[in-house]
């Protein structure tokens, strides 16, 4: 068994370099049972602030040096799962330029690359940049990516959920953006509940009670058709009820007494109704 | 001979002890294949050399078995005769990076999902185009228990699964899962009875040839028998595979190596030279494999 203390640097990175799902030193990650990434993040917890450090830039420089060729796509999977494992934020320049440098947003996700599957080489790093959020450089980033020529649809989501943790004030952009990646594909995150509950709570009802002027009224009918799926039980803080006399809102704010009900036949003026309301209570008008 | 060497050197460890004690069980019930033995023999044998630390020298079995060759795993004889539906238990953290589609869910990746993720998507059927990968660990090979023990075991569920199975790499704070196989999987594929190929220097281990086919975990609130487990071949993780959140572990025991081991392998005088004369009987001569 080798500790993390008895590797010098040079090592560490090269273990790093070398280690994938199906492919993990057994001196290192001697728990089979456990994802090698969340194995490290094991040996990241039990490392003092020096060690902790130092496992943080070996894997920035061991992404730094990742080749195709030499590593492999797997060990790029592997890389990008460790770096989300570890919140190891210093990596993203270099999954940025990987993305970029092979065309992962833009081949086709079925095709091989370095050895894997292209479309999980490409889904792991972009989540993992996603993760990252929020965080200005991140935003930034996020938005080159989701703006990429040819990005394929299916990643869109990933990228739509990290930019409304990023920069939500300017949901509009991004879901027009989306809307344009989507349209005419079978791509369907919406109807995914699990997608809607994580998009409500990036987003924070405040937010988008802000944002909803600036949407069009294509958008606005995008949104409120898939937000009326949100259930009670999915969806605490923001949910629909439809029925034959109207829509009804209710909303919870977050570590507030207040709850809101309100009752119209109209969902636009629903949400004027909600922004006075949240004049009334004071509450903060815009979520940045 | 290096063998009376090697073992004076690993019984130093506790996980040594333990190591030695299931190698010689396994041969005493015949649940390694000879040939099997013979190589894991051949490949200590060419490592070992009276420098190498205890650790090292016990390390050489894990070697062995990580070698990357998938004969050398699942060989157990003696499995189940009768096919029982099977389950798995792992962590959140470690299934989803396995196994979901971050992009199908649109979950950025963190140091593990949202506590909601697999309550929201054990509602309902796995969806193929979110789930991918094997039922696979870095190592080839997956434990399975029988889904009706692990149903048994009742609240809480995740201590309980985590005790039951010897699984004492999962700490306080982890939230667990079960994952529950299709009919029929995983007899398709090479399963035995887990061996020490596949325990090997890891105290928690004990070689067990009970009369259902099944081999036990060691249970870590006890130390007696735990579940049946069995190990099996990677087979493709799809959407035919069910879902249950056991939620997070409380009560994290974990024996030190020194319980284990007292506890599977006391140690004498008398049975060391029982042990080493063992394993230099069956590295000398071999002996038919039982078929399965």
């Amino acid at each position: 068994m080798i500790g993390l203390d008895e590797l010098d640097h040079h090592q560490l990175r090269e273990l790093l370099l070398d280690t994938a799902e199906d492919r993990a030193d057994g001196r290192f990650f001697e728990r089979p049972r456990l994802h090698p990434a969340v194995e490290l993040q094991h040996h990241y917890d039990r490392a003092d602030y020096e060690g902790k450090a130092r496992l943080k830039a070996a894997l920035t420089e061991a992404v730094a040096e990742w080749r195709a060729r030499a590593h492999g796509g797997s060990s790029l999977r592997f890389l990008a799962q460790a770096a989300a494992a570890l919140r190891a934020r210093t990596t993203a320049p270099h999954f940025e330029r990987l993305l970029r440098l092979h065309r992962l947003l833009s081949e086709p996700a079925d095709s091989t690359f370095a050895g894997a599957h292209l479309g999980d080489v490409a889904a792991d790093v972009t989540a993992t940049v996603a993760g990252f959020a929020p965080g200005d450089d991140i935003g930034a980033l996020l938005e080159r990516l989701f703006f990429s020529t040819g990005l394929r649809p299916e990643l869109a989501g990933v990228l739509l959920q990290g930019l409304c943790r990023a920069r939500r004030a300017e949901l509009p952009r991004w879901l027009r953006r989306y809307v344009e990646l989507v349209d005419g594909t079978d791509v369907r995150h919406f109807e995914n509940p699990v997608f809607l509950r994580l998009f409500v709570e990036s987003l924070t009802p405040p937010s988008l009670v802000n944002a909803w002027p600036d949407l069009d009224a294509e958008l606005r009918e995008f949104l409120l058709e898939d937000l009326s799926r949100l259930r009670r039980d999915e969806s605490p803080d923001l949910y629909f009820a439809l029925d034959s006399g109207g829509v009804t809102l209710h909303v919870q704010i977050a570590d507030r007494e207040e709850k809101f009900e309100l009752r119209s036949n109209s969902v636009d003026q629903l949400f004027d109704d909600l922004s006075q309301a949240y004049d009334l209570f004071d509450l903060p008008p815009a979520v940045h | 001979m290096w063998i009376r060497e090697w073992c004076c050197t690993i019984v130093e460890l506790p996980r040594g002890r333990v190591l030695l004690r299931n190698l010689v069980y396994d041969l005493e019930e015949r649940r390694i294949p000879q040939t099997l033995y013979r190589s894991l023999i051949d490949h200590v044998g060419e490592r070992f050399h009276a420098e190498l630390s205890a650790e090292s020298a016990v390390d050489l079995v894990d070697g062995f078995r990580n070698a990357a060759s998938p004969e050398r795993t699942c060989r157990g004889q003696g499995g189940p005769d009768a096919p029982e539906s099977c389950s798995r238990v792992i962590d959140e953290a470690s299934c989803f990076f396995y196994n979901f589609r971050p992009e199908h869910y649109g979950v950025p990746a963190e140091d593990e999902p949202p506590a909601w993720f697999f309550r929201e998507v054990a509602r309902r059927p796995l969806e193929s185009a979110g789930v991918r990968g094997d039922m696979n660990t870095g190592r080839g090979y997956v434990w399975v228990t029988p889904r009706e023990h692990l149903e048994a075991l009742g609240e809480p569920a995740a201590d309980r699964a985590r005790s039951s199975l010897g699984l004492d790499h999962l700490r306080s704070g982890m939230r667990l899962l079960a994952l529950h196989y299709p009919e029929g999987q995983p007899w398709g594929v090479q399963h035995g009875p887990p061996t020490a190929i596949e325990g090997g220097a890891n105290a928690v281990f004990r070689s067990t040839a009970a009369d259902d086919g099944w081999g036990r975990a060691v249970d870590l609130a006890t130390l007696e028998d735990g579940l049946p487990e069995l190990t099996h071949e990677p087979i493709p993780f799809t959407d035919a595979f069910e879902l249950e959140v056991l939620g997070p572990v409380r009560h994290a025991e974990r024996p030190s190596p020194e319980t284990l081991a007292d506890a599977t392998a006391p140690m004498s005088d008398e049975w060391l030279e029982h042990a080493i004369v063992k394993l230099i009987e069956h590295a000398g001569s071999a002996v038919d494999d039982r078929s399965r």
